[in-house]
């Protein structure tokens, strides 16, 4: 562009000549163009040559003279170009592309010619030249021969701008879609749809906004008349309804307004109703759910989400997902039965819901079940879903591991709820019933003690002189160790029920009904081979007592043999032993005993007549039975396939007491060299070697004795996997290493190579396991950086007013806050009972005491408060004056808030909505404040406090920083670190709750204070094993903050999530903690709620 | 006044040996202590039997004896301590009586002239001026001193200090000090073991040994819980009043479930477990 002349100077002769000229021709057809001319033309003049200037007014001309009504559009033309001249990237030569697709809309319509001239030049300066055709081509669509349309057109040069920031110019296609399919019904309708635009979608999200598009053309082409009563309710779920519930929901009601406008109107009137009755932490899943429905049928996801609260009254929430997939699979098959099954009105419907009102699920009865096995157990046992889980059936039954009882994850087997609770009552009796009654404590010590004798002489002999003392030692003895194991656990799970139900009236309540149930389908013992037949037995009278069979005589011999052997464990003082010793005395006959069918009869009544009339020593009859079956005197076993298995007992299921007495000595072992790690102390040889001896065939590769001297020891930590693998396989795996390289990782590991940071341990809280992850995190004590006492100086200047009246509140609340101090030789009121007691003295000649007043003092206030602050990366996030801040928790992660394509691009880019002058306040910046403004007070009042802030990332690296500590002043140095405090990274609360609980508990104050200034949900990448679910690190928190309460300390959590309402309760408990709506109040509401909870 | 302080301390004649039990050698260390006048520290839970123990000795020593004025004469003179318990509360005081002042002895003043056995329970909830009193009495001096009467009292021959203390929900700064300590035999009692805990229950309650036993047997499966929000386990007493009230005629299921459930926890599942425990031994 080229300058003319300077502002100020009078224009070139030529120039005005010109303008005289044309403003003549002008008067004669529109004043009102000739005077926007006139206004123009000075400007104008600047910048063009008088060329230019000429042609730049016929232009004029030629726009008035394309119809009789488009003398308006050249004063637009006119009044507009100054202004579209001052953009920098137009040129003259745009002056023709510019004013031609205004003469294209004045063919048409001189109003929307008009509308364009006046709102282009915005758009092309918010925008870009380039994109001006598209946005006049969106314009167009609207413009037909109706009259009204013009009106319509020019409503969208209009509002378009103002929805540009919203849409972005790519998002404008489907919003302009949708006014023209409405105004093709009504253009009133479209103009008013494009006026409200920005009133409504600018609260959207942006996916939110994509699908209210959809719905709004899906809703036009029924019936544009619901239009109007869309929005309206919008704005309703704005208030009422959740952000991440109104995503299924309007996908939802997509699907409805495809097929019918008015249904989806009603659809989304009663929604904010429905979700109302359902708990806000059940909304999105469940909604979630009617989604996926509603793609297949938009009638069952009308039926299923307006049912909801009914299907919730009748099912908890977490029954409703198999519930409502049942009722996918009708629906995909006819959707018609879908509509009725999510009615609830189908059969199928209610006989699911049944089926899943009886099923108990362990994660539901997890907690109780684990705390009715400590009760019993007085052990830390913990229960647990089975590994392998499919559903209640032969493959997944109850066992247990040393450390936990696993039980199968549902159990629907019973008729209703409380019997299926039962089952698992009973379970979880049984398998900790074996340690209750010291299965596992099994030793060949005390079998020998309790009945050497008794034992059949083959096996005496190898019993009195084993070396080994556990369980599978002593079935080793055996020719075949898995007849001889089976027999053991059978006697002792008959001696274990035994013992509960004698020990416990109720449980034998329970466990009978459980016992019937179970043995009502056992095989005939006819069907069974002569061996299998006799476990049969055994099985029959471990549990009933008894056969109920008809027996032949054969058998009823074996019968009566084998159930005298029982009654050894029927016994109110029988033991682990017992059991052991009466399976060594049943094993050599059901060992002899053939394990096929028709056999001839005469070899087995053979065998029961020795047994029958046996008239001897029965002991000796024994010792020889055995020495035949060891010996290999017994009928081959015809059959393949194994010849012990015997359906094991659901309530009894399955455990394998040898394999847990190892892993409870691994167990017991791995606690000691915890134990000697807690201490510094390093691993002792012998320690070490017990640890190898249980991998009996392991060697120490490549490391002799030398190595392993016990002085420059190893530390051992992370063998956790002990109990679950095999540990001394890992033990091994790591001594196979080079020792040297060994020793490194576990000192490194330890930390113990750095002695100047001050490192701590802290377990967290797992819900999904119900337990503490032991010594989970690690946390560093860091000092913030040493900063100047600038910040605090100033946030004191800018307050001091406020200062002042917090001081004076304060300070009045002082007295009534104190204690009263009785008996003091001088104070400010008198104390009535000294005083009355004085005058006695008086009357009885004792020299009365002085002490007759009282005071209230200011250390019998007796407080002492910790601030712990939230200092993670959100902290950054600045706060708007005015406007609410909208802090989210995660902004940390992602930050969209003005990413907009199609808006962001093109020449320049439009500014985002306004930007503060100077760069605001971030919340860091107001928590600091707020830390400022209460110390001033605590000062003022004398309150014990300390100052600290937390962050970190990841469990391994949780950092606590040091601002100031209870004894410390609130020095220079103090003042310097709260101004040296910087957003950082997460926010793991857990640990830096419990490393503040520490602090506290060392102070000994009446009234001890955990203070939490946060600004969002507890997180971090690795706070539980799914990153974006948030429960794990709300769970471990409120686990933390209980900790505190158990130590006499009141936390209380200050927060500025707006969001914060939907967690805290479930976290803090409903009254300890605050949900601060503006930022900005942060100092005031910390005050304020210090005041009250330390006025008691 | 007089009326306030008649409530703050208990003084009786025990005039039948008390029901007590034996857990471990707490008779003979008791003998022993007192036959060396040795003041004695009681701890334990609530409910374990602290009480009842001193009161069983004190018959013991003092079967049926009358005092030296040959007045009726209590063995043991009690005060529960609290808040608000200062030394003169233990010592005395004047009383106005018109216009005469009455000088009146504090419980502690009685026992130390009488030579009773003053038991100071819960000693941690009286203000810290008590301690001064206390401790003269409790070291060798074995005196008394009356500041308001310019009075020392030495200790009758048989007088003896017995405090108690409870460490299970005690604060740091609810500590007994360590000079106070240390002036003291320490015996610890903790709930009875199962099978004496029944005859306990069975005898204060009246109910059969059976109910007692499975009582009992109820007692020790809910104290494994302890760490589960249950400050402390269920206590001796209430198991016996659940036994009072089976006695009554309460179902034991709804009998546990008043006495023991709902007193001991507030937390609902921890109540459903005990439930479930309860329900697993009746
Ligand atoms: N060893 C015991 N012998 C007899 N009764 C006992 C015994 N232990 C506890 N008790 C009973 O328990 C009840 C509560 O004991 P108590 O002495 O009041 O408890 P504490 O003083 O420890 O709080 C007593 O009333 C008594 O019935
Ligand atoms: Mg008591």
């Amino acid at each position: 562009m080229t300058e003319h002349g300077s502002s100020g100077s009078p224009l070139d002769s030529s120039y005005q000549e010109k303008i005289a000229q044309v403003s003549e021709r002008l008067s004669s057809s529109s004043f009102r163009a000739d005077v926007e001319f006139k206004r123009a033309s000075t400007a104008m003049a600047r910048v063009l040559s008088l060329k230019e200037f000429e042609l730049w007014a016929n232009l004029g001309f030629e726009l008035g003279n394309i119809s009789g009504r488009s003398w308006d559009c050249a004063t637009e033309y006119f009044k507009s170009s100054p202004i579209v001249m001052e953009i920098e990237v137009f040129a003259f030569l745009d002056l023709h592309q510019w004013v031609g697709h205004g003469k294209e809309l004045a063919a048409i319509s001189a109003e929307a010619a008009a509308s364009y001239f006046k709102h282009s030049p915005r758009f092309i300066n918010e925008v870009d030249l380039w994109s001006l055709d598209k946005w006049v081509q969106l314009g167009r669509r609207l413009l037909d021969d109706h009259w009204k349309s013009s009106k319509l057109t020019s409503a969208y040069f209009r509002t378009s701008l103002e929805c540009l920031p919203i849409f972005g110019l790519k998002g404008m296609e489907e919003w302009v879609k949708v006014a023209a399919a409405l105004s093709s019904h009504s253009h009133d309708v479209g103009q008013r749809f494009l006026e409200d635009s920005r009133l409504w979608f600018a609260p959207l999200t942006d996916a939110e906004r994509e699908k209210v598009l959809q719905i709004s053309m899906a809703m036009a082409a029924d019936d544009y008349t619901s239009i109007p009563k869309f929005f309206p309710l919008l704005e309703l779920h704005q208030k009422k309804v959740k952000t991440e519930v109104r995503k299924p929901l309007y996908e939802i009601c997509l699907n409805i307004a495809a097929q019918s406008a008015e249904d989806a109107l009603a659809f989304l009137e009663s929604a904010p109703l429905v979700l109302s009755r359902i708990e806000s932490k059940d909304q999105i899943h469940l909604a979630a759910l009617g989604s996926k429905l509603s793609d297949i049928s938009w009638e069952a996801a009308m039926e299923y989400v307006n049912n909801l609260p009914e299907i919730l009254a009748t099912l908890p929430a977490h029954k409703v997902p198999p519930w409502f997939e049942a009722g996918m699979e009708v629906t995909t098959e006819n959707a018609h039965a879908g509509t009725a099954y999510y009615a609830m009105e189908s059969r199928r419907s209610q006989e699911e819901i049944t089926r899943l009102q009886r099923t108990v699920h362990l994660e539901d009865i997890n907690r109780l079940l684990n705390l009715y096995a400590e009760g019993l157990t007085a052990r830390k046992l913990k229960i647990k879903k089975l590994e392998k889980e499919s559903g209640l059936s032969a493959t997944a039954l109850p066992t247990t591991d040393g450390e936990y009882i696993q039980l199968p994850d549902k159990v629907a087997e019973y008729e209703d709820y409380t019997k299926n609770f039962k089952w698992y009552k009973v379970a979880t009796a049984h398998q900790a019933g074996y340690y209750e009654y010291d299965t596992f404590c099994f030793s060949i010590r005390a079998l020998k003690e309790t009945g050497l004798g008794e034992i059949p002489r083959g096996l005496r002999e190898k019993v009195a002189r084993s070396e080994r003392n556990d369980l599978e030692g002593f079935f080793q003895m055996f020719n075949e160790p898995s007849l001889a194991s089976m027999l053991f656990r059978l006697m002792e799970d008959g001696r274990v029920d035994y013992l509960l139900r004698t020990n416990y009236r109720g449980l034998k309540r329970d466990m009978l009904p459980i016992m019937e149930h179970a043995m009502a389908e056992r095989p005939p013992l006819r069907s069974l081979t002569p061996r299998r037949a006799a476990l049969e037995m055994l099985l029959h009278i471990t549990t009933l007592g008894e056969v109920r069979e008809n027996l032949d005589p054969a058998s009823e011999v074996f019968y009566n043999f084998i159930r005298g052997e029982v009654q050894r464990v029927f016994d109110a003082d029988a033991t682990v032993s017992d059991s052991a010793l009466a399976a060594a005395r049943v094993y050599p006959l059901i060992k002899k005993l053939p394990d096929m069918k028709g056999l001839r009869r005469e070899i087995i009544e053979a065998l029961a007549e020795r047994l029958g009339n046996y008239d001897g020593d029965i002991d000796e009859l024994l010792d020889m039975l055995l020495a035949e079956a060891e010996a290999g005197d017994t009928l081959e076993d015809l059959e393949g396939g194994d010849p012990y298995l015997l359906d094991v007992l659901e309530f009894r299921g399955d455990t394998k007491p040898e394999e847990v007495q190892k892993l409870m000595k691994l167990k017991e072992i791995k606690d000691n060299i915890d134990k000697l790690n807690e201490h510094g102390v390093p691993l002792p040889l012998d320690l070490l070697k017990e640890l190898l001896k249980m991998g009996a065939e392991m060697d120490i590769i490549g490391m002799d004795e030398e190595d392993l001297d016990s002085s420059s020891g190893l530390f051992i930590t992370n063998i956790d996997g002990l109990s679950e693998i095999p540990a001394y396989k890992k033990v091994k795996e790591m001594l196979e290493e080079e020792p040297e390289t060994l020793q490194q990782l576990l000192y490194g590991d330890m930390g113990i190579n750095d002695p100047l940071e001050s490192i701590y341990y802290y377990d967290e809280w797992d819900h999904l396991i119900d337990d503490y992850r032991s010594k989970w995190c690690k946390l560093k004590e860091l000092s913030p950086g040493d900063g100047d006492t600038q910040f605090v100086e100033e946030t004191l200047k800018d307050n001091s007013e406020i200062i002042n009246v917090i001081r004076r509140q304060f300070q009045l609340l002082r007295p009534e806050m104190f204690r009263k101090v009785k008996k003091l030789e001088s104070g400010e009121e008198i104390d009535i009972d000294s005083a009355i007691q004085a005058v006695i003295d008086k009357r009885c000649n004792l020299t009365p005491s002085e002490k007759v007043y009282q005071r209230r003092d200011k250390r019998e206030r007796d407080v002492s408060a910790l601030f712990l602050l939230d200092v993670s990366a959100s902290t950054d996030e600045e706060v708007e004056k005015n406007t609410p801040a909208l802090p989210t928790a995660d902004t940390s992660w992602k930050d969209d808030k003005y990413s907009n394509p199609g808006y962001a691009r093109g020449g320049g880019g439009p500014p985002p909505p306004p930007e503060p002058s100077k760069k605001g306040k971030r919340i860091i910046d107001i928590e600091k404040e707020a830390l400022i403004l209460m110390a001033e007070a605590l000062e003022s009042i004398g309150d014990e406090y300390a100052v600290f802030g937390f962050s970190g990332y990841g469990r391994d690296n949780v950092e606590f920083f040091t601002i100031k500590e209870f004894p410390e002043r609130y020095s220079d140095k103090v003042k310097g670190r709260i101004g040296a405090i910087r957003p950082q990274r997460s926010t793991r609360m857990g640990p830096a709750i419990r490393h503040a609980i520490s602090k506290l508990d060392k102070a000994d104050s009446r009234l001890k204070l955990l203070i939490l200034l946060s600004d969002g949900y507890p997180q971090d990448f690795d706070y539980g094993k799914d990153r974006t679910s948030k429960e794990y690190g709300i769970e471990d928190t409120a686990k933390a903050l209980h900790e505190a309460r158990e130590k006499n300390i009141h936390p209380f959590l200050i927060t500025v999530d707006p969001a914060g309402n939907d967690y805290l309760k479930d976290m803090c408990g409903k009254n300890d903690y605050m949900v601060i709506e503006k930022v900005s109040s942060l100092p005031q509401e910390l005050l304020r709620t210090y005041r009250t909870l330390t006025y008691r | 006044m007089a009326k306030a302080q008649e409530q703050t301390y208990k003084e009786y004649r025990i005039r039948e040996e008390p029901f007590y039990i034996a857990v471990e050698d707490e008779v003979e260390i008791f003998n022993a202590a007192y036959e060396a006048r040795l003041p004695l520290l009681l701890k334990g839970p609530t409910g374990c039997g602290k009480t009842r123990f001193i009161e069983y000795m004190a018959y013991m020593l003092y079967p049926d004896e009358e005092g030296d004025d040959g007045e009726a004469f209590s063995q043991l003179i009690t005060v529960a301590c609290h808040e608000d318990l200062t030394a003169s509360d233990l010592v005395g005081r004047y009383l106005l009586e018109g216009e005469e002042t009455v000088w009146i002895d504090g419980p502690l003043t009685k026992a130390v002239k009488t030579g009773a056995i003053c038991y100071l329970d819960e000693i941690v909830e009286a203000r810290k001026d008590t301690t001064v009193v206390i401790h003269p009495l409790a070291d060798h001096r074995r005196i008394l001193s009356i500041e308001k009467r310019n009075q020392v009292i030495e200790a009758h021959p048989d007088f003896l200090m017995a405090i108690s203390y409870n460490p299970g929900y005690q604060s740091v700064f609810k500590d007994i000090k360590q000079s106070t300590r240390q002036r003291f035999v320490s015996i610890e009692f903790d709930y009875p073991p199962a099978d004496i805990e029944k005859e306990i229950i069975s005898h204060e309650s009246g109910m059969d040994i059976e109910v007692a036993a499975d009582l009992a047997k109820l007692g020790e499966k809910v104290r494994n819980l302890k760490e589960h929000g249950l400050e402390e386990g269920v206590s001796t007493r209430l198991l016996i009043y659940t036994g009072q009230l089976i006695a009554g005629g309460v179902n034991p299921l709804r009998a546990c479930q008043v006495a023991i459930t709902n007193t001991i926890t507030d937390e609902k599942e921890v109540q459903k477990a005990i439930d479930e425990l309860v329900s697993t031994v009746f």
